[in-house]
This record gives C-alpha cells, sequence and structure tokens, in this order.
C-alpha cells in the first residue's frame, strides 16, 4: 500500500496515477473542497464543493476501479502510525512545509521510502528517497520559518499536473524497486523559463539522519 | 466580471505575478482548441477549462468510449456515449463558467500532444498535460491585446 498525504492539487494526479497503476492506496487529508481550489484540483466537480477531500478523492478513484481507503484526518507524526503505518511508501502532496519536514522524518525512521511533493505559483520540485539514501533534512535542513502557501501567494493551476504526475512516477518506480540509486530532487525553478532538472543529493554529515541512524 | 464567486474561484491566479485580473480577463476571453488524443491531451482540456479558459473546443474525430477508455474515471462514467460529450460534460462541471464544443473540421488547433497513446501510464499524462496546460495558460494571461 502507499499512502498519499493530501488529496488536493498534488494528492489528486499522484493517487489517481497511483491507482492507474494497480496499487491499493490511503489518502489522507481532513480538509474539504472550496471553491478556490477547482481552478488546479480537477478531480473535484463543483458538486463536491464542501465535501472531505480524502473522501471525494477516494470516491472518484473507486468509481475508476480503483482501490482507495479515506481518512479524514490531519496527518502529524502522533496519527501518522494508525493513519499509514502499513504503508511501504510514502508520498507527501500537502501544502505546509513543517508536514513535508515531519513526514520525511517519520518515514525515514521507519526505513520506509517516500517522495515529497512541492508547487507555489510557476515551480515545484519532488523529492524522492529510499531507506538508506540522504534524507529530506540532508537538503533543506529545516523547514523554512515564513513559507507562503498557494492560498497567499498563488499557483498556476495546471502545474501541479505536471508536479503530481512526476511525484507519481517516483512513487512508483520506489514502490517496483527501480529507482536509480540514492535520493534526488526534480526541480521546476519557474515553467515560464526553462525546464526540469534533476540532481542526486549527497547526506549531508551533520544531518539528524547521520546523528542518529 | 468580477462577481464574488469568480475571485473566489481564480483567487490564485489573480496572485500571481504576470496574471493578475487583467490576466485572468485575457484567459477568460481566449478560445483553445485542443487536439483529443489519448489521456494526456483529455488532461490538458480538464486543466484548461479549471483554470479559466472561456471557450474550450475538442478538435479531431470523436469516438464511443469503451472498455481501452474505461480505465479513467471520467471516460468509465460514459461506456457506450460519445467521449466528447463525457469530456464537455466533465469540463463544464469542474467549471460552469466554460464554454465546450466540438471545433469545426480544419480549425487551427493550439495544444496538441502528440506521442500520447491510450495505454500510457497516467502518471506520464499527468505530467505532460500539466506541463502542456500551464506554459499555455500563462501565454494567454501574457498575451498583448489584439490591435
Amino acid at each position: 500500500m502507499i499512502a498519499v498525504i493530501g488529496a488536493g492539487g498534488l494528492g489528486g494526479p499522484i493517487a489517481l496515477s497511483l491507482a492507474d497503476a494497480g496499487i491499493p492506496l490511503t489518502v489522507i487529508d481532513d480538509d474539504r473542497v472550496e471553491l478556490g481550489n477547482l481552478h488546479r484540483q480537477i478531480q473535484f466537480a463543483e458538486a463536491r464543493i464542501g465535501d472531505a477531500k480524502a473522501e471525494a478523492l477516494a470516491a472518484v478513484i473507486a468509481a475508476g476501479g480503483g482501490d482507495c481507503t479515506a481518512h479524514v484526518a490531519r496527518w502529524t507524526p502522533t496519527t501518522a502510525e494508525a493513519l499509514c503505518g502499513d504503508a511501504e511508501v510514502i508520498v507527501d502532496g500537502s501544502d505546509d512545509p513543517v508536514t513535508k519536514f515531519a513526514v520525511a522524518r517519520w518515514a525515514r525512521q521507519r526505513r520506509r521510502a517516500y517522495v515529497i511533493a512541492s508547487a507555489l505559483r510557476y515551480g515545484g520540485n519532488v523529492f524522492a528517497a529510499a531507506h538508506g539514501d540522504a534524507c529530506y533534512a540532508c537538503l533543506f535542513e529545516d523547514p523554512p520559518l515564513d513559507a507562503p502557501t498557494c492560498a497567499q501567494a498563488g499557483i498556476l493551476g495546471p502545474l501541479v499536473g505536471w508536479v503530481g504526475g512526476v511525484a507519481a512516477q517516483l512513487a512508483l518506480a520506489l514502490w517496483r524497486h527501480q529507482q536509480a540509486a540514492g535520493a534526488s530532487i526534480w526541480i521546476l525553478d519557474d515553467l515560464r523559463r526553462g525546464d526540469v532538472r534533476q540532481l542526486a543529493i549527497a547526506v549531508r554529515a551533520d544531518c539528524e539522519c547521520q546523528v542518529t541512524r | 466580471m468580477w462577481s464574488p464567486e469568480r475571485i473566489a474561484r481564480y483567487a490564485q491566479h489573480v496572485l500571481l505575478p504576470d496574471v493578475g485580473g487583467r490576466g485572468q480577463d485575457r484567459v477568460s476571453a481566449a478560445q483553445v482548441t485542443v487536439a483529443i488524443g489519448g489521456p494526456a491531451s483529455r488532461l490538458a482540456a480538464l486543466y484548461l477549462a479549471a483554470g479559466g479558459v472561456g471557450t474550450v473546443l475538442f478538435a479531431g474525430a470523436d469516438r464511443t468510449v469503451d472498455e481501452t477508455l474505461a480505465r479513467f474515471p471520467i471516460e468509465r462514467a460514459a461506456l457506450g456515449t460519445s467521449l466528447h460529450a463525457a469530456l464537455a460534460t466533465a469540463l463544464v462541471a469542474r467549471n460552469p463558467l466554460a464554454v465546450v464544443a466540438s471545433a469545426t473540421d480544419g480549425a487551427p488547433v493550439d495544444l496538441a500532444l502528440d506521442d500520447d497513446p491510450e495505454d500510457a501510464p497516467l502518471a506520464t499524462a499527468f505530467a505532460r498535460a500539466g506541463a502542456a496546460a500551464a506554459r499555455l495558460l500563462h501565454t494567454l494571461a501574457t498575451a498583448s491585446p489584439a490591435s
């Protein structure tokens, strides 16, 4: 089973893509569909406004013949074991940097492969690592103190399809144990300029993953 | 017209440098013809309509939704009926402000995705559709007005 945290702009394409590949899923989100989501969350028809995102997304996946369990709950390190303790791969498509760092740490401590996807304004990135690889904190160190959300800074709607699709590709590779060796990040700085770069990430010697492993 | 409903729907585009209210107005005034082929082209059409493109036209021959298409939720719900009609219904269900129709034969196409086979992984289709639709949407938002 793969757990997808967030059932919105990124979680939608990620979960639909993984379900299409025949993978059983758990989607976790405590949010409800709002009008302001619809410019990018194409999994939801307007009639879904007010519904729990996790349940609405799971219903779309079930309608397509997929296997998806919904948890209308907030993922935190405290709720994680109950929500996704049996997931082989964890994918974060939330809109919250603190959650992303917590997901990465939780997955690393439990020796699970994980993917962390982010998108804002005109750009995004997707980090992927398996057990023993460099970790998310090796690259980014600590959550940013004041990172804007999509609701604060805006986002070009279809960008989430691109970032979510890449995140699903990387999650599929991890699930199938077909990933290239080592942690990597895919970066689209700004879709108005340039294309995608893929960087290999080395372990940072003073990272908590090296000190506490 | 910027009704409260329209402001809420497009708020996260209006916040973007390059787009703003005027850019979103240009997107709403735009008419885009999408060549409907495989799954990436259909996802691109969904993203364009959701993103506010005023008129979305489908180019290419319509076909009946069969089992090959039924692995996608929208198409599965329309088994045995017209693909264009099913897609048009899905677009309008996501954004009632969008006008959707089939293009007239020979109309110039604004978005076409080559190598978009029906059996492509959906992850690949999402990545291609998102990139193509995002670039087109940005172009529409920033286009200088026709003189």
